[in-house]
């Protein structure tokens, strides 16, 4: 006879046996979806990948889920595999990627084609891992893959790039320089500030308002932390008249913003 | 580079009065006056304009800048045809890189009509360069990169002008004023409804166009080999290397209407869910058919759907729908108000371009100023990513940040491809 346990019991089996089910079924799926990720190619059908990306939203929480995830990530990152899925790759590490993806990613830094990609997923991870792959990546690469470095060191706001930052301030490449100098204004820095103030007269010309820019996002900087009178200063310089009527304009804006700080 | 030599404004107007034979057959009428005909004020009193992105909605929306009174005179696209189309039909200057254009001390202002990816790019480049911006909507890609683009805006006195047309239509801005003097009681609801996405496109790699500088149109957005992506605005709209989609796209307006009636900064934290499908198939890869819930701390309600373009403002005492092609009331005798001293008035612009020159020349905010731009694509930007989380997001507007989910955290930026920075 079929009693009302018997019903609870079945019916508490089938959930669980229809749970495994279901968690075998995502199983397979990801597992599919990394094995066809090894030859994907742009073009291909993204459908066979969704269920990489439907594990990356499910793992949030769930350290062991993302760590294993990150593991077969990185994996396909170190192999021979095209351009396309190293792609995706670090699309996916820029979401969920931790100190373990960083050495995989710093790879890519110096290559052409994919050191943006690497720093598509370095400039989002927290963790100081990433930055610091960034900083010694810097001193490594070259031409505008340089520049590309130095503008997400520049986002990231770290200061311990500062000094490889303010020699960069002297390279022969004006896009390196000026990205450089950039860097400089948002790391916004008493060093930093030091250095931008020498390198106003120095700037080339095609940099001078590059330099000033980040000399001006610089006393923001300053000014947002409580260093009123440092940003003065660089507001002083920035509102003589050899500069441009806008640049002089913002200058006076920032002194007025200064005095009412004090 | 500068695809002809240098050109000062009187020279611009001779060369102009002798190329009206080569913009008679052109798609783009281009009144006389911009061209130095006599009733024209002088040119020297003319708010000298550029264009960045000179396709299809770049160039009417610079058509009508022009009707407004300015002086076209230079234009920069990756396309070389839409960049010489139009120098050739005003005379003008054509630039294959819009920094040379940009480094040009006879411009005041720029319109940015770029693709999404570069708006924010384009407009801080131009506002370093001391020029006022009219930049298209949606403001960005990544809301990080909006509150870079108002800090320089902010840090130049810069004008800046969102491409939010509908706040100089009249009964736009009645309805928000209606809604801002009280006049339906206190807001409890809010809904926003903006037309869908749309799937499609082919991924599959093919030849680069021939006049298509693709490195320069691709710009900050990742690399990957061309795919028809850059032909026509429906060709990237909905990818979500180079926009968001029409959650933004389209969704500015409505959401604009939202922060032009009600302060959703200043609600308090928001608490955002959503859900939406993503096609996975084809090129097109942006959120579709998209379903929001946000709740503000004080308790208003407000809720983002595909659909038309409207927004409704539900009060204790009645509610306001307005869209751009007309305002509901209930009660409907809300329509009729009259608007006193003592009750709210917005800035009334019945010209978008022309409410843009104007603040050029006098240096007073236009009607869709960058505080507003970056409060409405907040809501898209907010939405986009509770969606892609799959979970609830909370969101400080007063920070800025999203609160206590680093992952989501993450989505606030994107790197910028070498050498491209803001």
């Amino acid at each position: 006879m079929f009693t009302r346990m018997n019903g609870i019991v079945c019916l508490t089996m089938a959930l669980l046996l229809g749970c495994v089910a279901s968690i075998a079924t995502a199983d397979e799926a990801l597992d599919k979806a990394f094995e066809a990720l090894k030859t994907y190619k742009w073009g291909q059908d993204r459908a066979t990948l969704g269920a990489i990306d439907a594990a990356v939203v499910a793992s949030h929480k769930d350290d062991a889920a993302k760590k294993d995830l990150e593991a077969k990530l990185v994996a396909v990152l170190k192999s021979d595999a095209p351009q396309a899925a190293k792609d995706f790759v670090c699309r996916k590490l820029s979401l969920i990627g931790s100190a373990a993806s960083v050495p995989a990613l710093a790879a890519l830094l110096p290559d052409e084609k994919l050191s943006h990609m690497g720093r598509y997923a370095l400039e989002r991870m927290p963790c100081d891992e990433a930055v610091a792959a960034m900083r010694d990546g810097m001193g490594k690469v070259k031409g505008l893959v340089k520049v590309g470095v130095i503008n997400s060191l520049g986002v990231r706001r770290d200061a311990a790039s500062t000094a490889a930052l303010v020699g960069l301030l002297e390279d022969s490449d004006p896009q390196i320089a000026g990205a450089a100098a950039a860097a400089l204004g948002a790391i916004g820095s008493p060093d930093a500030a030091k250095a931008l103030g020498a390198y106003q007269a120095k700037a080339p010309k095609e940099l001078k308002l590059a330099a000033a820019d980040a000399y001006l996002a610089c006393a923001e900087r300053l000014l947002a932390d409580g260093k009123a009178n440092e940003a003065k200063m660089i507001y002083m310089t920035l509102a003589k008249p050899d500069q441009p009527k806008h640049v002089r304009l913002a200058a006076t804006r920032g002194l007025l913003a200064a005095a009412g700080q004090k | 580079m500068a695809e002809s030599a240098k050109i000062t404004r009187r020279r611009l107007l001779r060369q102009a009065a002798g190329v009206a034979g080569a913009w008679a057959a052109a798609p783009y009428f281009v009144p006389s006056r911009a061209l130095g005909a006599a009733d024209a004020p002088p040119a020297s009193e003319r708010v000298t304009i550029g264009l960045i992105g000179c396709g299809g909605r770049g160039s009417g929306v610079f058509q009508g800048m022009i009707a407004a009174g300015g002086q076209p005179l230079a234009f920069a696209d990756a396309w070389k045809n839409r960049r010489e189309g139009w120098a050739q039909r005003t005379g003008g200057v054509a630039y294959a890189d819009f920094r040379e254009m940009l480094a040009r001390d006879d411009l005041d202002a720029v319109c940015v009509a770029s693709t999404d990816c570069w708006h924010v790019h384009h407009t801080v480049a131009a506002a370093r360069a001391g020029k006022d911006v009219y930049c298209e909507k949606p403001l960005s890609v990544a809301l990080g990169e909006d509150c870079l683009c108002r800090e320089v805006v902010r840090r130049y006195d810069r004008m800046f002008q969102y491409g939010t047309q509908q706040r100089s239509s009249a009964h736009c801005r009645f309805g928000c004023e209606l809604v801002r003097s009280g006049k339906i009681g206190e807001v409890r609801e809010i809904l926003v409804v903006a037309p869908d996405s749309s799937p499609g496109g082919s991924g599959a790699p093919q030849p680069v166009p021939e006049g298509l500088d693709y490195d320069m149109w691709l710009g900050p957005a990742p690399w990957r080999p061309y795919c028809g992506q850059a032909t026509g605005g429906d060709g990237w709209w909905h990818d979500y290397d180079y926009a968001i989609g029409f959650i933004a796209g389209w969704g500015a307006h409505p959401l604009d209407i939202l922060v032009w009636g009600y302060d959703t900064h200043l609600a308090g934290n928001w608490e955002v869910e959503g859900t939406a499908s993503i096609p996975q198939t084809g090129r097109n890869n942006v959120v579709m058919k998209w379903d929001v819930d946000i709740r503000f701390a004080n308790g208003v309600k407000m809720k983002f759907r595909p659909g038309g373009d409207y927004t409704e403002f539900i009060g204790t005492e009645g509610w306001v729908g307005i869209s751009r092609g007309g305002i509901k009331a209930d009660p409907p005798s809300l329509l009729e108000s009259k608007l006193g001293p003592d009750d709210v008035h917005l800035v009334d612009s019945r010209n978008h371009g022309g409410n843009f020159l104007e603040a050029v020349k006098t240096r007073r905010d236009p009607v869709s100023n960058i505080e507003d731009a970056v409060h409405s694509d907040t809501v898209s930007h907010i939405s986009d990513i509770a969606i892609r989380c799959g979970r609830k997001i909370v969101w400080d507007p007063t920070r800025e940040e999203i609160v206590g989910d680093e992952q989501a955290s993450r989505m606030l930026r994107r790197a910028w491809r070498q050498p491209w920075r803001i």
